[in-house]
């Protein structure tokens, strides 16, 4: 018997909502890694054994306690919009849908305490409702969680402001539950939020996160289209490099990227060019449209940001959505992402659109990183096959340009620092000493 | 050639307000140019003829044509808060004090439409019950106005975050007057304000402005001491490039500039370094962090705007009212300014303290600029001769840290050591005559046709 349907494991949960319907065990179980050929393979048909949707943090710890005691292994689903198998249960177990766990605790004076299952999209809502946003979120705002995002992700639409999620100051704190016969609730601030922060929840369960918020701004949204590569990207950096333009997307799309993309203002993506798209403080949109007159470029697109499930925002069209929107038109393509040479980042982006062609259409997403404009790529690949696709790398990396693993579900192929790796490693010892929480993750991992 | 009748210039004006009293007058033609013993000697005579004060763009734009018609030299004049003879009248003539230019137009989206005579705090008093503040100004903020800050400064408190006003975005439009026989009114937008900005007004009287606000933050002051200067730049840096900390000044001193800030000097460790800065309420944590691994001891820290006490602001310790602190203890100071920029910034500083150490105490103000943290170095230097301060200055400049001359009123000599052909050329069509406060611009040349004489 698989100790998820352990008459006494279910004991122990009693009370709560427990889902094992096998299409639910399905469906909720995968993320986006089918946007990787080869994570595809890997992953379809894995599957969580339960399914549990706590409704407070005491129950969080009560199956915790459980599966601790039983040793069934655990994995805690945000909104499930990662692309890499982050919440995908490799060996079974409980799923821990924390859709439920969705309260917002307070957003005060630039700083917002949420519930993990919090969705994005409402914790920004609430956010600007006192004159706050969120300092940035992934293009999967409207889908993705607080927690999700801060175990999974790493950056987004408001990066070229506020750089990472990981920098100091951008996440203020992370209440976890540890996976133990008898759980702990630990409050990480500071420097130990590094132990949960993108750990792919296998060192803790984060229950709740708080966050540094920005002041609300009324934002402009824009395409600027460029016949020559070069130019938009120079473009995008100089953009990126101009302080007194207040943004908060600066993201470059190689034709013929833009073909794929449906449901923008006819005249907004024309034949042929490359372009940029832009979110701007409505205060500097006139300084963007000179920029990019002075740059050879066009506006094609400008319009105020405004919340509406009607209108698709222009930043579904980026980060992890640009890959998105090319795979509804050709299941061939794939992708991969890149983090670039700081300082010459723009030539070496040059030099790989020139070296592939159409065969990887660019698409980079600037941001800021130790103070400076760099960006980072999610580059649309046609898919040959396996082999071909590491030659590309291999042909990147000739051009300094690092490949931070997208299909691969190991949390340190993601090019994670030592420092915090080894951070991590020593914390799940602490918090998940059975190695219980999503198995299979952290490859440095063995049992004591 | 005539000299000027000013009691008929005062009758010929009225009903605009003007004002001939040579004590009245002598006093709104100076500005904090004696920090330089070197503008100071040559500054200190200059006064101008008359005090007009417009209180509308019409009375602007006739002062402008009675003047032309006549040849008189006018010199737009904000607060008086510059410290190079901006705002000084070299040839007497007209004093334009814009001061009663003072309305706040309106606010929209974050886009504030100011006259140029509104003082920088009595905007803000406007601006900030609606959410909005101004994305950097000079630490005079209580007693400046957005015209002569424009006209006259660079950039101030907020530049870490926005950078300076000659960075694209800072400034949306400008409405300039231009001095002809039937002044125009001109409205530059986008790239073409660049043409006024810090142009010392010598190019056309700017009256309105349009700028784009930042969304207010609550900040915090926090002052943090370090063992040596060293520790509190490389500090100044690693704040300065933390994405993630907001932060609105990054002032670094070491205890020969400090010791002068009297009022706050209960809270500083004698002898040590210094980093005063603001930052957001909810940076707090990261900062306090950070500080703790630069070897930093936070010493002070307020809520900002808290002025119960008192101490002033922060700000006022920073940026240009250092040296007046100084100043305020000894008379013998002055001050130089420089850029430390480049991969090896903080190299550079560390050779500037070893080069020079107490003879020019260490003062940096970090900033954004071109998409990158640097610093000014607004060193206090103990004067001894005009040579010795030309030999430091020289020194500065072979290690590759530009100097804006602060110790000349020469336009092109105190910021980039070039002609701006774009300002001079729009000087040629605003200011044919060479009539705008003349002197300043080095890289004009009136058409034929010489400034009224001035009386005896």
């Amino acid at each position: 018997m698989i100790p998820a349907a352990d008459p006494a494991f279910r004991a122990q949960l009693d009370g709560l909502e427990l889902i094992d319907h096998p299409v639910q065990l399905r469906l909720r179980s995968r993320d986006f890694y089918w946007y990787s050929p080869i994570l595809k393979a890997e992953l379809d048909g894995k599957a969580a054994d339960l399914i549990v949707v706590p409704r407070t943090v005491d129950e969080v710890v009560r199956v915790a306690a459980a599966c601790a005691r039983f040793g069934v292994p655990l994995v805690v689903r945000g909104g499930a919009t990662g692309n890499y198998g982050q919440m995908v249960p490799l060996q079974g177990g409980v799923l821990l849908d924390m859709a439920r766990l969705d309260r917002t605790l307070w957003i005060e004076r630039g700083r917002g305490r949420f519930e993990a299952g919090v969705r994005l999209g409402d914790a920004d809502v609430l956010c600007q409702k006192q004159g706050w946003e969120l300092r940035m979120f992934p293009s999967t705002r409207r889908q993705a969680t607080v927690g999700g995002y801060v175990c999974g992700g790493a950056a987004g639409v408001g990066s070229i402001r506020y750089g990472q999620l990981r920098d100091a100051g951008s996440v203020l704190a992370l209440k976890v539950v540890t996976c133990e016969p008898a759980p702990r609730l630990i409050e990480l601030r500071g420097a130990d939020i590094g132990k949960a922060l993108h750990a792919y929840g296998t060192t803790s369960i984060v229950v709740e996160v708080e966050l540094a918020l920005a002041p609300a701004y009324p934002w402009v949204e824009m395409v600027a289209a460029f016949d020559d590569f070069a130019a938009a990207a120079h473009f995008a950096q100089a953009l990126g490099e101009s302080d007194g333009i207040f943004l908060k997307l600066d993201s470059l799309m190689a034709w013929p990227l833009p073909r794929y993309f449906r449901g923008l203002e006819e005249g907004t993506l024309p034949e042929g060019r490359h372009v940029v798209m832009i979110m701007v403080a409505a205060g500097n949109a006139a300084t963007v449209r000179d920029l990019v007159r002075g740059r050879g470029g066009t506006v094609t697109l400008e319009r105020r940001y405004v919340e509406d499930r009607a209108i698709t925002p222009l930043y579904e069209y980026t980060w992890n959505h640009t890959t998105l929107q090319a795979l509804k038109v050709d299941k061939t393509v794939t992708y991969l992402q890149t983090i670039f040479p700081l300082g010459a980042n723009v030539e070496a982006l040059i030099a790989s659109h020139e070296m592939f062609g159409d065969e990887v259409m660019a698409h980079a997403e600037f941001q800021r990183r130790q103070g400076r404009t760099n960006c980072s790529s999610l580059q649309v690949v046609r898919y040959s096959d396996e082999a071909r696709l590491w030659e590309i790398v291999r042909g990147m990396e000739t051009l300094g340009i690092r490949l931070s693993n997208p299909h691969s579900y190991i949390l340190e192929d993601k090019g994670a620092r030592v420092l915090s790796a080894d951070l991590q490693l020593a914390f799940k010892r602490e918090a998940d000493p059975q190695g219980l929480l999503n198995p299979g993750k952290m490859s440095r991992w063995t049992a004591a | 050639m005539k000299a000027i009748d000013w009691p008929g210039v005062l009758a010929d004006l009225a009903p605009i307000e003007c004002v001939a009293d040579r004590a009245l007058v002598r006093q709104k033609s100076r500005d904090f140019f004696w920090y330089s013993p070197v503008l100071n000697e040559r500054l200190k005579a200059v006064r101008g003829d008359l005090l007009v004060s417009p209180a509308s763009e019409d009375e602007v734009v006739r002062t402008l044509a009675y003047c032309h018609a006549r040849r008189i030299p006018v010199t737009p004049r904000g607060a008086g808060t510059g410290n190079y003879g901006q705002a000084m009248p070299l040839q007497g003539g007209v004093v334009l004090d814009l001061g009663r230019l003072d309305r706040f137009l309106s606010l929209e989206d974050g886009v504030a439409r100011v006259q140029a005579g509104l003082k920088l705090g009595d905007l803000e008093a406007h601006s900030l019950p609606q959410g909005w503040e101004l994305r950097f100004h000079p630490s005079t903020r209580r007693t400046a106005t957005i015209g002569g800050f424009i006209a006259g400064g660079s950039g101030g408190v907020g530049s870490i975050q926005f950078g300076g006003l000659r960075s694209r975005g800072n400034v949306l439009g400008l409405r300039v007057i231009t001095m002809e026989e039937k002044p125009r009114v001109l409205e530059l937008r986008g790239e073409e304000v660049m043409q006024a900005i810090h142009a010392y007004g010598t190019n056309g009287i700017i009256t309105e402005l349009e700028i784009p606000l930042a969304r207010a933050w609550p900040w915090h002051e926090a002052v943090v001491a370090f063992d040596d200067i060293g520790r509190a730049a490389s500090f100044g840096n690693a704040l300065g490039e933390a994405d993630g900390i907001t932060k609105k000044l990054i002032s670094v001193f070491d205890w020969g500039a400090a010791q002068y800030f009297k009022p706050i000097l209960p809270h500083l460790p004698a002898g040590q370094a210094v980093a005063l800065c603001l930052i957001a309420d909810a940076s707090r944590e990261a900062f306090s962090l950070l500080a703790g691994d630069g070897g930093g001891r936070i010493v002070f820290e307020r809520a900002a705007g808290d002025e119960a006490d008192e101490i002033p602001p922060l700000y006022e310790f920073t940026w240009n009212h250092t040296t007046l602190w100084a100043l305020k203890a000894d008379r013998t100071i002055t001050y130089l300014q420089c850029l430390f920029d480049g991969p090896d910034y903080l190299d550079k500083i560390a050779r500037a303290v070893a080069a020079f150490g107490d003879e020019t105490p260490m003062h940096l103000e970090f900033t954004r600029i071109e998409g990158h943290v640097a610093a000014f170095g607004l060193q206090l230097m103990r004067f001894k001769s005009e040579q010795r301060l030309y030999e430091v200055i020289a020194w500065l400049e072979a290690a590759g840290c530009p100097v804006a001359d602060p110790h000349t009123f020469i336009l092109e000599d105190g910021g980039m050591k070039t002609i701006d052909e774009a300002q001079l050329a729009f000087k040629r069509q605003t200011d044919p005559l060479g009539l705008l406060n003349p002197g300043k611009m080095r890289g004009f040349s009136p058409a034929a046709c010489p400034v009224a004489e001035r009386p005896a």
